[in-house]
């Protein structure tokens, strides 16, 4: 009879814990456990839905501003419902994609330098690597660097980074002069620059046209992301973390990010097929339950039944990127995809704000009032945001001038929740099979980790 | 509009208030200098926590930042800590010798808003003065390590600093529902962990609105029983950083203050250190002007919000709000959320969810503002400088400012 043995790897970036079950030298199943909770949906039961606006940001520190902007959208959504129509300015919409741009711009940033560089100093004793030590190496400090200064963006429309409040139904309150919009313009271009020479190694035309990794190995000077894909091979990381093959996207983003669903081929999202599954969870319909098979905070989510993987990978296979259709063609949705997706996005978002900022017309207002108060209205909503991690939804009901019930459905839910009684959830499902926990750590990690919006 | 008169004004703004100190005589000063001068002296003679010690102008140069640069960063910090200009090279030697005050970071119900506030703080970098040269023993967002490795440096840093670390604590602790907060390989609680952690270390230090009140997770109904530090943790030094993030400023102000004079700042009665919450947001306000003449924004979008107009009426709580953000702000100094018309939510204040956040009216508030002068009297007394303060920034304080030395007397060191 095989040997089960227990391994728990915690605190693998935040605080989330891996509890693994080994048998025969593989690991025979995977609980991804989030171990806190802090039960913001109860917070906002029963206070006014535009204190939404001020809390929802807070629920995490690192994509606060995707949580804002899904609570302005459920708020515009109410509006929408009641019959009430919401005009929002072109200007508003700009700001708001381009602070939340800058936001995943950050994230990925931080993370491919911070978090999934540093994995491989264990894995290779490669002298060179030295470059990506935590702290002390040179690339790992301009990845950080970086990542400060293109969320300036954010500070420059909304005030603050993080935890920002700036956008209203109607708007933002923002109301930018030239020179603000001019010195986003400078650290655009500044950190344009930098992923071009650094992560890319080619210019960003000549890189949009690569169809696959062959092509772009051939062609790319040595740069980081190079490096990562050689590393990748080297150690068969293009083989292992493969998840469900099925995408998920709620919202678009014009022009680099469209909503949809692919299970082999592309449909639209539909929010009636999302549900979620208490069955593992101490959350549960009726409160809270600390059973025994109960083992995390988050709920697990399901569309039409199935886990989806919301990422930035689906983001590229429901937007239909040719390179990424042929990778997942080739390599599957294995680590080494998963992670390129999210560094391959940020060029695809500063290229959008290039654009977005050069249409600001800041002559025009930034804010439309709307015909009626928040308060007079009533009913169910919802706000859909794409976040670094994936896809964010928020549901609002409000009642009587007050939130009658505020439900969060955050990306790790999706990827990183817990089991449901049929399925995996996606990470658990890549992690099951591998043979060492170091990778099992850096599967993980390549769903972004994010355990503090995960519970909420 | 009853509410807004005159008379109204000036009664909800003259209320007794916690305003430091600022102008204490030569004497004092003259004694802090000698004071902080043994300190470090003291500090520069014993050995830096690490084995490798790093040469605080070699990591300059790594940083590739300047001289220049270092000096900006050292006049910044000096004003801030309101110390007059002479304290500069104490400041400047403080920061060389940050790497001998070991530091253990842990994070509860937290959203690691502060951490990330932290990281995003740059220009000389306080990833490098606090993640390289400062010695953080123990930082789960950015450590390498991960698991039982971690694991294992947290009991080491323990037992090898035993009593001399700074704790920060970012995050509240559910003390209603110990679930809420499990940890690690034989499960901990939040209340365990921060009360072991505490036991062991030189003083206390919660970042955040989390860790000093509860924040977030404290507003009602509380469903988790969040608490701040200071309500489970006793007989220890605590200092508090609220904000929602903490300014970084802040952050590495208290630990300067520290490394100098070897004592927690001074504190207000909420254990706040008094250069950073000593005095108003209304009082530095860059929209300050607007508020003495009467100009407001009614509403979002208006004539006044185009025109930067106080926002007061839309719910702003500077004026009972205790923070240095007019003037230090955030990312950097790129802005704060009264510069894009939002107004401020009172986030360093307790219970700001319940009492103060943008839906709560000042008219049906039970909010008792604080303040020792009237706003004319304000402006008499500091004189036209109070609204200028902004442009010039930080410096204006520093020419009239102190901190103090003095412990309060429930935070005694141990």
């Amino acid at each position: 009879m095989a040997k089960i043995q227990k391994t728990v790897l915690n605190r693998v970036e935040g605080e989330i814990e891996l509890k693994l079950l080994w048998e025969n030298g593989r690991i025979k199943d995977a609980f991804i456990i989030a171990p806190n909770f802090r039960g913001f949906e109860f917070i906002l039961e029963g206070k006014p839905p535009l204190d939404a606006l001020v809390i929802n940001p807070r629920i995490c520190g690192i994509c606060g501003h995707a949580h804002l902007i899904a609570t302005v959208k459920a708020l515009e959504n109410l509006y929408e419902n009641a019959g009430e129509n919401i005009e929002i300015p072109e200007k508003a919409k700009l700001i708001r994609d381009l602070t939340l741009s800058s936001e995943i711009i950050q994230n990925h940033l931080r993370w491919f330098y911070l978090s999934v560089l540093p994995d491989f100093l264990k894995l290779d004793k490669n002298p060179k690597l030295r470059k990506y030590q935590p702290i002390k190496g040179s690339q790992w400090r301009k990845g950080l660097d970086y990542s400060s200064k293109i969320v300036k963006v954010v500070a420059i429309f909304g005030g603050q980074w993080p935890h920002t409040s700036y956008a209203i139904p109607g708007g933002v309150t923002s109301d930018p002069t030239t020179f603000e919009v001019a010195e986003a313009i400078a650290i655009v271009s500044s950190v344009l620059d930098f992923y071009e020479k650094n992560i890319l190694g080619m210019p960003a035309d000549k890189y949009l046209s690569v169809k696959n990794l062959d092509e772009y190995l051939e062609n790319a000077k040595s740069s980081d992301l190079k490096a990562f894909l050689n590393l990748c091979l080297k150690h068969n990381l293009h083989k292992v973390g493969k998840a469900y093959h099925r995408f998920l996207t709620v919202c678009d983003i014009s022009p680099s990010i469209s909503k949809g669903t692919t299970k082999r081929k592309r449909k639209d999202f539909d929010i009636n097929k999302v549900k979620e599954v208490d069955a593992y969870s101490f959350l549960t319909e009726k409160g809270f339950s600390f059973d025994k098979n109960r083992y995390s905070w988050a709920k697990a989510v399901r569309y039409d039944g199935l886990p989806y993987e919301t990422s930035p990978l689906a983001r590229r296979i429901n937007n239909r990127d040719e390179l990424f259709l042929n990778l997942v063609n080739d390599f599957k949705d294995s680590y080494m995809v998963r992670t390129w997706a999210r560094i391959d996005e940020v060029l695809k978002l500063l290229l959008s704000m290039k654009k977005w900022l050069s249409q600001i017309d800041i002559k025009e207002t930034s804010y439309i009032k709307p015909k009626k108060d928040v308060k007079e209205l009533e009913g169910k909503a919802f706000g859909f945001c794409e976040a670094a991690r994936g896809s964010l939804i928020h549901e609002i009901q409000v009642k009587e001038g007050k939130i009658k019930k505020y439900n969060i459905i955050t990306p790790s839910t999706w990827n990183l929740g817990p089991r449901c009684p049929d399925y995996l959830s996606p990470a658990e499902k890549a992690i099951k099979g591998l043979k060492s926990s170091l990778l099992a750590e850096m599967v993980l990690r390549s769903f972004d980790v994010c355990s503090v919006c995960t519970t909420h | 509009m009853q509410f807004f008169e005159r008379e109204h004004l000036r009664s909800i703004f003259t209320k007794p208030t916690n305003y430091i100190n600022t102008n204490r005589g030569k004497e004092y000063y003259d004694n802090l200098y000698k004071k902080m001068e043994k300190r470090l002296n003291e500090l520069k003679a014993q050995q830096p926590v690490r084995e490798a010690e790093i040469k605080f102008q070699e990591l300059l140069e790594t940083w590739e930042l300047s001289r220049r640069d270092f000096l900006k960063w050292v006049s910044a910090t000096t004003a801030m800590l309101m110390l007059p200009p002479q304290f500069e090279p104490l400041v400047a030697q403080a920061a060389e010798v940050m790497n001998r005050v070991p530091i253990i970071w842990i994070n509860i119900q937290d959203c690691a808003g502060n951490t990330e506030a932290l990281l995003r703080r740059a220009s000389p970098t306080v990833d490098e003065l606090i993640l390289e040269y400062l010695s953080v023993e123990y930082q789960e967002v950015i450590m390498a390590a991960a698991g039982d490795q971690a694991e294992e440096n947290l009991h080491k840093a323990v037992k090898d600093f035993d009593g001399k670390y700074l704790l920060f604590v970012e995050g509240s602790i559910p003390v209603g529902m110990p679930e809420a907060f499990t940890i690690g390989r034989h499960p901990k609680t939040g209340v365990e962990h921060v009360k072991h952690l505490a036991e062991h270390a030189a003083a206390v230090i919660a970042v955040g609105a989390c860790a000093c009140f509860g924040g977030v997770p404290a507003a009602h109904p509380n469903p988790t029983g969040a608490v701040g530090v200071m309500d489970i943790v006793k007989g220890k030094p605590i200092v508090n950083i609220p904000a929602c993030p903490a300014n970084p400023a802040n952050i590495t102000g208290v630990i300067i203050h520290y490394i100098l004079t070897g004592e927690l700042p001074e504190l207000d009665s909420l254990l706040r250190p008094k250069f950073a919450f000593g005095y108003r947001i209304h009082d530095n306000c860059e929209r300050r002007a607007h508020f003495d003449a009467g100009e407001f924004v009614e509403e979002w979008g208006d004539e006044g919000a185009k025109n930067n107009f106080c926002l007061y009426k839309m719910g702003c709580k500077g004026p009972f709000t205790f923070n240095n953000c007019s003037i230090v702000r955030y990312n950097e100094g790129t802005n704060w959320p009264i510069g894009v018309g939002r107004g401020c939510i009172g986030c360093s204040e307790p219970d700001f969810w319940d009492k103060y956040a943008t839906e709560r009216p000042l008219a049906d508030s039970d909010i008792q503002p604080p303040g020792l002068h009237g706003v004319e009297a304000a402006v008499d007394e500091v004189g036209l400088g109070l609204l200028t303060a902004t442009v010039i920034g930080i410096g204006v304080h520093a020419v009239a400012s102190a901190i103090a030395g003095k412990k309060d007397e429930t935070n005694e060191e141990q």
